[in-house]
């Protein structure tokens, strides 16, 4: 008898212990519980143990969440520039154990809301730059000021880089990523085939053009908008700045009710926008392409244009055939008549940042500091500037751009003059962005009108001002 | 030898223990836990708002809440008619005399049930791939180009085209829940049904639907259960989109939770479909319950 009972009990915490580790978002909460127990054990026994070697002979664990995957970095630039420099840090820091989780980013953003829901943060990942707000107030990242002001490139970094982490007058994370969201990438030849030999400066000769490669049987522009953002962070942000200019984007960034969406200016852009679905100017299955297909399209050259971040550059000189890769030219969006937006101007600036959670060990925290400033630093922006020729967080001077393959010389060229106006999907709310790019997917379908979709998003950015 | 066949009770609480366990830390804490973050204004992390009803009050005038339950109903509806409906019709097939190969269609027509939600979705967003799908190849084939489009994003026909791959994956799975019922009824019935010249649609209709109706009970309440917390099918194929065309309620939990950032707002959207598809559940129960009654 007893020793069924035994046996009973045994199988249960058997089925336990299994359901414990079905998920894996189950087993890495588990990690990190043994890694605060650790760090805790640590905590118990400073007094002996001095503030250089935080840990002794016991290794310091230093968690690492982020979405830069192994596999595809050698062909993503900041995935390469982030590896680089956490190899660099880890040959300094032999002692040092780094613990990476790393996901897609998608999955990543899930899964870090799930564990900022719950407050139990790795000591270092990434931030979305609309992010910052909520996650200072749930006290889940570490101030930053004070490690940025003693770093000795402190004045490397570009202007403006620790706007979207700033919150109150405290930095609160790192740049790991310079981002342009918006830029025309054009197949030359096909653009002189119907009579332009540069890129239309006006949205007149545009949807010219668009009539001209629809009759040919070849697609404008192509665009992959299955997952909603596309359209919305690499055409309509830089779209609707021609059109309200760089102030009303900061009104509504900081929700301060001076500018609405139902402005007349940023329904104008709406109209504008639909219009270009409406006349063909995409791929027909625009609305249910992912990106990858769509950027597929320009690659191979089935399509004259593509409209996109910077992270196609590298997709371009990786993937489409040789023709294409010496053909692309790169432009930005043409101006609109009577809009309050710059000329020479398109979306960009800092998007992801990695913060560092709180950390109760002052001697882990300088050591997370340092491999953070490390990660996010000169060095980092040096590695992006001369191996790929990205505009980096920090100002890289004395590049020779020869060596780089024509597409990426065509960027360099066209940033040196370009003014960056802000990133909707990265710095406004993430609810109103929620409903804004699923209410522009309808508004190109033709599902909704212009008016309808701005009222909508203006509802939901009054709800949240509440 | 009585306590051989009745455990003591110590026995019986130790065998009902583990699943008792899972079952109230899988299910039932997290329920609890979900409706209790409905009461605030939360948007993840320590920092937490209560707000009492509020929540549950937004969500009562919530238009895209009833909008994403509105595609659940018709995915119940047309998914109760489809897959209850076909597996029935396919059963009656399997068991007449002219089935051929009976134990390898019951097998194959399984299938479908074992894949992966993900790899079901990739499927059918192959067949409706504009360029290269299915469906708009053999439209081009049979000269009908006119009606070539890019289908998932025809927002007029997109919860059908969603519900078709659930409907298909499924089919299957209630075959073999109808089979079994039919064959765990004495076959002596239908022989002598037969005898008495009921054949055929006579006989399905009138002998062994009702023969079987508890098990199809069960069987709708599957597919209630089932199509409530519909998900992963529509999250690989459109997203809910275009827009929220073909969004339904766990899908607008999970973008109201993690893309919008409002967990607590997510959590009372979950347990407004909870609440929804008990009372679904609960009603059909009744109006089963009813018919059977009638019929005695």
């Amino acid at each position: 008898m007893k020793k069924k009972l035994v046996a009973v009990l045994m199988s249960s915490v058997l089925a336990m212990s299994l359901a414990a580790c079905g998920g894996g978002e189950t087993t890495s909460t588990d990690n990190q519980g043994e890694q605060q127990t650790q760090q805790a054990k640590q905590e118990q026994q400073p007094a002996e143990q001095q503030a250089e070697q935080p840990a002794g002979d016991e290794q310091v664990e230093i968690t690492i969440t982020h979405f830069n995957i192994e596999e595809q970095r050698a062909e993503t630039a900041d995935y390469d520039g982030f590896y680089t420099m956490l190899e660099e840090w880890q040959a300094q820091h032999p002692d040092v154990k780094i613990t990476q989780s790393v996901l897609a980013t998608a999955d990543y953003e899930t899964k870090i809301q799930a564990q900022a829901a719950v407050g139990d943060m790795p000591d270092l990942f990434c931030v979305k730059g609309s992010w910052f707000k909520n996650f200072v107030a749930s006290d889940l990242l570490a101030p930053m000021s004070g490690a940025i002001d003693s770093y000795e490139h402190k004045d490397a970094f570009r202007e403006g880089v620790f706007d979207a982490a700033t919150v109150g007058d405290e930095i609160y994370g790192v740049p790991i990523q310079f981002s342009v969201s918006s830029l025309v990438y054009y197949n030359a030849p096909m653009w002189e085939e119907i009579g332009y030999s540069e890129f239309p400066t006006t949205w007149d000769e545009i949807y010219d053009a668009v009539d001209k490669f629809n009759e040919k049987g070849i697609t404008p522009f192509s665009l992959g908008n299955l997952d909603k953002w596309p359209a919305e962070s690499c055409i309509l942000s830089a779209l609707g700045d021609r059109y309200t200019g760089n102030e009303w984007t900061n009104n509504i960034i900081a929700n301060n009710g001076q500018s609405s969406f139902t402005d007349p200016e940023f329904v104008s852009a709406l109209e504008h926008l639909q219009n270009m679905a409406q006349s063909g100017a995409f791929n027909a299955d625009f609305n249910t392409s992912p990106t990858g297909p769509a950027a597929e399209l320009y690659n191979q050259g089935q399509a004259a244009a593509m409209i996109n971040g910077f992270w196609s550059l590298a997709n371009i000189n990786a993937n489409a055939t040789e023709e294409v890769k010496a053909n692309t030219k790169i432009a930005v969006l043409p101006t609109v008549d009577g809009g309050k937006g710059a000329a020479n101007s398109t979306s960009g600036g800092c998007g992801w940042y990695m913060g560092m959670a709180p950390q109760e060990d002052s001697a882990k925290a300088a050591l997370v500091e340092d491999l953070l400033m490390h990660l996010g630093g000169y060095e980092y922006s040096v590695f992006l500037t001369e191996k790929y020729g990205l505009v980096a967080p920090s100002v890289v001077e004395g590049v020779d751009v020869s060596t780089f393959p024509p597409a990426t010389q065509e960027y360099i060229k066209l940033m040196q003059d370009v003014q960056l106006t802000p990133i909707y999907d990265i710095l406004m709310d993430a609810s109103v962005i929620e409903v804004m790019n699923s209410d522009v997917q309808e508004l190109m379908n033709g599902s909704k009108d212009a008016q309808t979709v701005a009222a909508e998003i203006q509802a939901e950015l009054e709800s949240i001002g509440k | 030898m009585k306590n051989r066949l009745k455990p003591g009770p110590l026995t019986f609480a130790a065998y009902i223990l583990p699943s008792f366990l899972l079952y109230t830390f899988i299910v039932f804490v997290p329920i609890v836990v979900a409706a209790y973050y409905g009461f605030f204004d939360w948007s993840g992390g320590t920092a937490k708002k209560f707000i009492g009803l509020e929540n549950y009050r937004t969500l009562m005038t919530d238009q895209r809440f009833f909008k994403a339950l509105g595609n659940n109903l018709f995915l119940i509806v047309f998914c109760a008619i489809g897959q209850i409906g076909l597996a029935f019709i396919f059963a009656m097939l399997l068991e007449s005399r002219v089935a051929k190969l009976k134990s390898f269609h019951r097998t194959v027509s399984f299938f479908p049930s074992v894949l992966s939600a993900v790899v079901i979705g990739f499927i059918w967003s192959m067949i409706y791939d504009y360029n290269y799908g299915l469906i708009n190849t053999l439209l081009k084939a049979t000269g009908m180009k006119d009606k070539v489009q890019p289908w998932l994003s025809n927002e007029k026909i997109v919860v059908l085209l969603v519900t078709i791959p659930l409907i298909w994956q499924y089919v299957g799975y209630y075959l073999i829940i109808i089979v079994s019922a039919i064959a765990s009824v004495d076959s002596s019935i239908f022989e002598m049904a037969e005898i008495d010249g009921a054949t055929g649609w006579k006989k399905a209709v009138h002998i062994t639907l009702p023969l079987i109706k508890n098990t199809i009970t069960v069987c709708i309440t599957l597919c209630i259960a089932g199509n409530m917390k519909a998900f992963d099918h529509i999250w690989t194929l459109t997203g809910g989109g275009p827009g929220t065309a073909s969004e339904v309620v766990a899908l607008y939990a999970y973008k109201t939770s993690f893309l919008s950032q409002k967990m607590g707002y997510g959590s009372a959207v979950s347990i407004g479909m909870l609440v929804i598809s008990l009372v679904f559940v609960g009603v059909i129960r009744f109006v089963m319950g009813q018919i059977t009654k009638e019929k005695e």
